[in-house]
């Protein structure tokens, strides 16, 4: 605050003789109307004259003294204003060269505490980022050597169609197997009916030896009628007996055979039948135990490809999430500078500061605020600093601004 | 073969940022923290592109495109500048000195992708 101009103090103010002056003359006016013009008249009218001044006087000698009293403790005062002047600014001085260094200090340490947080940070998230790639990768990977095609659920499809057709193919095979023992089946049964034909045809062969043994008993009676010309006839008839016995027996045993074979032959066509029927029914069960199987696996395939697919999508999700959030993280570069700056500025104004104390310590070099401003303005590089710079709304740039190509 | 681009940021976060970008889109990185550092690692790296930020320590990102232009191995690499000037008169100092494009802070990785593959066509 600039002091205001001082006023001299006049030796002799107006004020102070009007009050006397015009009692002396009140009164002198009384006295000569009352007494007349006379000489007696006039010597106290000079009295009182004289006595006005003297009052006026002693009354401006008192009001000097008082008014020069005042004026001396004002002017006191003022020196004494004067003289602490200097005093606040130094001590100013000596507060902001040791408070600023301290907030520099308190900035930087919360800039670089926060570049710190942040720079942990971004490396957990970029392992975070490459950890869930190499298992999408693996994923993947291990997915796509399950078949030739290269994609999941092409790989896991062709490997159900693929174990279809093989399982299906089992169950041909099956089925042709069933289909060769009734080819089998029918073959024995046509063995049967031969066996009914050869056991006819044994009957025949003891029919034909029956006839033959008694032909020859008829040969031998004959024979032995003829007497000794008959004698070697009946040697003959006696051989065609024993062959016809024997014929005879000879198709008996054959007869037997056959009833043997074909009492064989239908125990294993019952046999093979239950076979049949036993292996049908195997093959039913593992035809239905296949198709089951399949259709389960088919459902846990698709429900491992979707779920698959579901945690691939969210993996790939979260990945993404986390990319984004270390694009936000940038923030701590845009936080850095302005803090660098101010930080900046409040070292400027300490070394500003302490140089003036060195140059004169008496005298205080208060820079202007304007050009400091102005040069600090300079340092700025985002538009958002400009704007705190004039008071306006800054608010945080997030948005990202399109490329400029050259 | 892949190829090898520089980032040059006194950040360590967002060197971490693009480095996470390109990587991912399957180049090789490298990075430095200033201009000297950039330099210092160019004498013994082939680059194929170098993304700068502006305001750095030791030597600021419009002197190193000098630098750069100056250097007869590294006079036609392309140059993005990465930084949180967005005024014209920054850009247009960075254009003189031969930068190729110019990304204000904060950037989306996927256009810086873009403008990387612009100026890198295979």
């Amino acid at each position: 605050m600039s002091p205001s101009p001082q006023t001299p103090f006049p030796a002799f103010p107006r004020s102070l003789w009007i009050a006397p002056f015009s009692i002396a003359v009140l009164a002198a006016a009384l006295l000569f109307a009352s007494n007349g013009l006379s000489l007696y008249t006039a010597f106290q009218t000079l009295v009182l004259v004289i006595a006005a001044a003297a009052s006026a006087l002693v009354m401006t000698r008192h009001a000097q003294q008082s008014l020069g009293s005042h004026s001396a403790a004002a002017e006191r005062a003022c020196a004494e204003c004067r003289a602490a002047a200097p005093v606040a600014i130094s001590n100013l001085d000596g507060f902001c060269t040791n408070v600023l260094p301290v907030w520099a200090r308190h900035i930087e340490s919360a800039r670089s505490q926060t570049e710190e947080a942040i720079v942990a940070l971004t490396m957990r998230f970029s392992n975070l980022v490459q950890r869930i790639e190499a298992a999408v990768q693996a994923s993947q990977s291990a997915t796509s050597d399950m078949g030739a095609t290269s994609t999941r659920d092409h790989s896991i499809l062709s490997l159900l169609s693929e174990s279809q057709i093989e399982l299906h193919s089992i169950i041909d095979a099956l089925q042709s197997a069933l289909q060769t023992k009734e080819r089998m089946m029918q073959e024995v049964v046509s063995l049967s009916s031969f066996a009914d034909e050869l056991t006819s045809m044994a009957a025949d062969v003891a029919a034909i030896a029956d006839q033959t043994n008694l032909l020859a008993l008829n040969a031998a009676i004959e024979a032995a009628r003829s007497g000794d010309a008959g004698r070697g006839f009946a040697v003959v008839a006696h051989e065609i007996r024993q062959l016809s016995n024997m014929s005879r027996d000879t198709g008996s045993r054959i007869r037997e055979k056959v009833r043997v074979i074909n009492d064989r032959l239908a125990s294993a066509l019952d046999i093979s039948r239950r076979y049949a029927q036993e292996n049908a029914a195997v093959e039913s069960r593992s035809e239905a135990t296949i198709r089951e199987v399949l259709s389960r696996f088919e459902r846990a395939t698709k429900g491992l490809s979707e779920s698959s697919r579901l945690l691939e999508a969210e993996t790939t999700g979260i990945r993404d999430e986390i990319s984004n959030m270390l694009v936000s993280l940038q923030f701590q570069d845009r936080v850095s500078q302005i803090l660098s700056n101010v930080r900046d500025d409040v070292e400027k104004l300490n070394q500003r500061l302490a140089s003036a104390a060195v140059a004169d310590e008496n005298e205080a070099d208060t820079p202007d605020a304007m050009a400091w401003l102005d040069e600090l303005a300079t340092t700025y590089t985002m538009a958002e600093q400009h704007e705190n710079h004039h008071g306006r709304n800054a608010a945080a740039s997030s948005d990202t601004q399109q490329i400029t190509f050259f | 073969m892949s190829k090898t681009i520089m980032i040059v940021d006194d950040s360590a976060s967002l060197r971490q940022v693009v480095a996470i970008a390109l990587k991912g889109a399957g180049y090789n990185v490298v990075e430095a923290c200033d201009g000297k550092d950039a330099l210092a690692k160019l004498d013994g790296t082939k680059v194929n592109l170098i993304i700068s930020d502006v305001n750095m320590p030791n030597m600021d990102g419009i002197t190193l495109l000098k630098e750069v232009r100056n250097r007869p191995d590294l006079r036609f690499t392309p140059v993005i500048m990465l930084t949180t000037e967005s005024q014209e008169s920054k850009k247009q100092e960075g254009r003189a000195a031969g930068a190729k494009a110019w990304v204000v802070k904060p950037f989306q990785p996927a256009q810086m992708l873009d403008a990387v593959a612009k100026l890198l066509p295979p």
